[in-house]
């Protein structure tokens, strides 16, 4: 293909003077001023059929260039066509090196498509692989028509001229395929922006869904997809360095652990569990105790954290029971609590245990009161220093809930795309 | 967005370095008054 030459001519209908960008090319030109039709075959503009048309202010005006992919596109014809249900326009760019393509502007945004030779499939399939992607069909043939051209065209094109069109999509692209008799016209459509369109051609930018149309392109990439993966990576490594964190700093702490035996016929129930130094900084006490109360009891433990310096106390209690029934079962034999934020300074430990013997004697005959007169065994294992579970928790909802929303868009923005799609469930219809 | 996002994880990595520096715990201390358990106890099960 040899570089076209620029060639400029009056409009024998109006006399606008019209400017051929693809001369040599171009089978035809309609008039921008007057809609009128001029055959350029020959060297002379011959007036094929007279229109008077006020001419239209188009988003890419004829003419304009624009470097789409480091190749320079000149503007040189629009259609706008329209299927019945809704209209789109189409902007015919020409390179003399490059030939032909297609800049599609939907309610949606734009696409920038290229003719191919190939027949990838017929246009009867609903589903083909096309370049290693599957192709499905989204939009049914229907038929649409030419409401008005203007500019330069490789073929006859006239306002009024139907067309029957169908639509494939995978791996981010688009086939079209455009049926006129037994002619098959396919195009291969890739998303633009409509950022890169403006800049490009140096327009206002017309916008994208979600800033216009009421659904994304079929090839539009999912804004939120990537998003949503990228933010659940970052929310993952930052929980994970908050557990490590929360680990390194549970260690360094004092353990302890003893085993005392309460007997019921004794008063004498209450043990220490040494002495802590809490050094530097505040720590949490973490304290789990297990117990043997005895079938349907139980026994109570109260602590007391004494600053050996300040005689403060911190008091934390914790029940040990046991009941059950026929076909139910409350074992609470075993539990952990924690004493968040002991401050800095040398504690003794104190552990006392109740028994139900100790009060409600007197309700023994009615079997609740205890179990019997042996030594009921509790073992207390203390670790001046813990985890909250409940703040890594926390950390995780705060983390993850942004991830979510991101999702939750993500699959909204999909949603919306197959709503459009023929054969898909619409709520509008 | 994104940097909204980041520092949200900054924030809140730092509050959680924080709770854990000075082992607090936004769902209390633990601390209790003496005797507060139900003297008798028994099951929750009905």
């Amino acid at each position: 293909m040899s570089a076209a030459a620029t060639k400029s001519l009056e409009c024998p209908a109006c006399g606008g003077a019209i400017e051929l960008h693809a001369a040599g090319y171009s089978l035809l030109h309609v008039c921008q001023y007057c809609g009128s039709e001029i055959d350029l075959v020959d060297d002379t503009a011959k007036l094929i059929a007279q229109h008077v048309e006020a001419a239209k202010a188009l988003v890419v005006p004829l003419g304009a260039k624009g470097v789409i992919n480091g190749v320079e596109w000149v503007c040189i014809g629009n259609l706008e066509k329209h299927d019945g249900w809704e209209g789109w326009e189409e902007f015919l760019l020409f390179n003399p090196y490059h030939g032909y393509r297609w800049l599609v502007l939907t309610q949606s945004g734009w696409s920038l498509g290229t003719p191919i030779l190939s027949t990838p499939a017929s246009p009867t399939q609903d589903s083909f692989r096309f370049e290693g992607a599957g192709m499905k069909r989204i939009y049914d043939p229907a038929a649409s028509e030419i409401r008005r051209a203007i500019g330069e065209f490789y073929w006859r094109v006239k306002q009024g001229d139907e067309v029957v069109s169908t639509s494939y999509v995978g791996g981010g692209k688009v086939l079209s395929c455009e049926m006129t008799g037994d002619e098959y016209n396919w195009t291969l459509e890739e998303f633009a922006s409509s950022k890169g369109i403006a800049t490009a051609f140096g327009i206002e930018d017309t916008g994208q869904y979600p800033r216009i149309g009421d659904y994304p392109q079929p090839h539009q990439p999912n804004p939120y997809s990537d998003r949503a993966k990228n933010w659940g990576l970052v929310a993952g490594i930052v929980f994970l360095a908050a557990m490590l964190l929360s680990i390194v700093l549970s260690f360094g702490g004092e353990r302890r652990e003893q085993t005392f035996v309460a007997n019921p016929a004794s008063s004498a129930r209450s043990f220490s569990l040494g002495t802590f130094e809490v050094t530097g900084r505040a720590r949490p006490f973490t304290i789990k105790a297990r117990g043997e109360p005895g079938d349907n009891n139980w026994m109570y433990l109260e602590y007391t954290l004494t600053n050996t310096a300040t005689d403060e106390e911190i008091i934390a209690s914790q029940p040990i029971e046991y009941y059950y029934g026929r076909d139910w079962k409350e074992d609470d034999r075993s539990g952990t609590i924690k004493i968040a934020s002991v401050p800095a300074g040398r504690y003794e430990l104190v552990a006392e245990i109740a028994l139900p013997e100790d009060e409600v004697r007197a309700n023994s005959s009615r079997g609740w009161g205890g179990a019997g007169g042996t030594g009921r065994p509790v073992t207390v294992e203390v670790y001046s220093n813990g985890v909250f579970y409940s703040n890594l928790f926390l950390l995780f909802l705060a983390l993850f809930a942004p991830v979510l929303w991101i999702a939750l868009r993500a699959a909204n923005f999909e949603s919306a795309r197959a709503s459009n799609y023929d054969g898909e469930e619409d709520d509008d219809d | 967005m994104k940097h909204a996002f980041l520092a949200w994880c900054a924030v809140c990595l730092g509050l959680h370095g924080a709770a854990s520096w000075y082992g607090y715990s936004p769902f209390g201390d633990g601390v209790q008054a003496r005797n507060i358990y139900s003297r008798g106890g028994g099951p929750m099960h009905k």
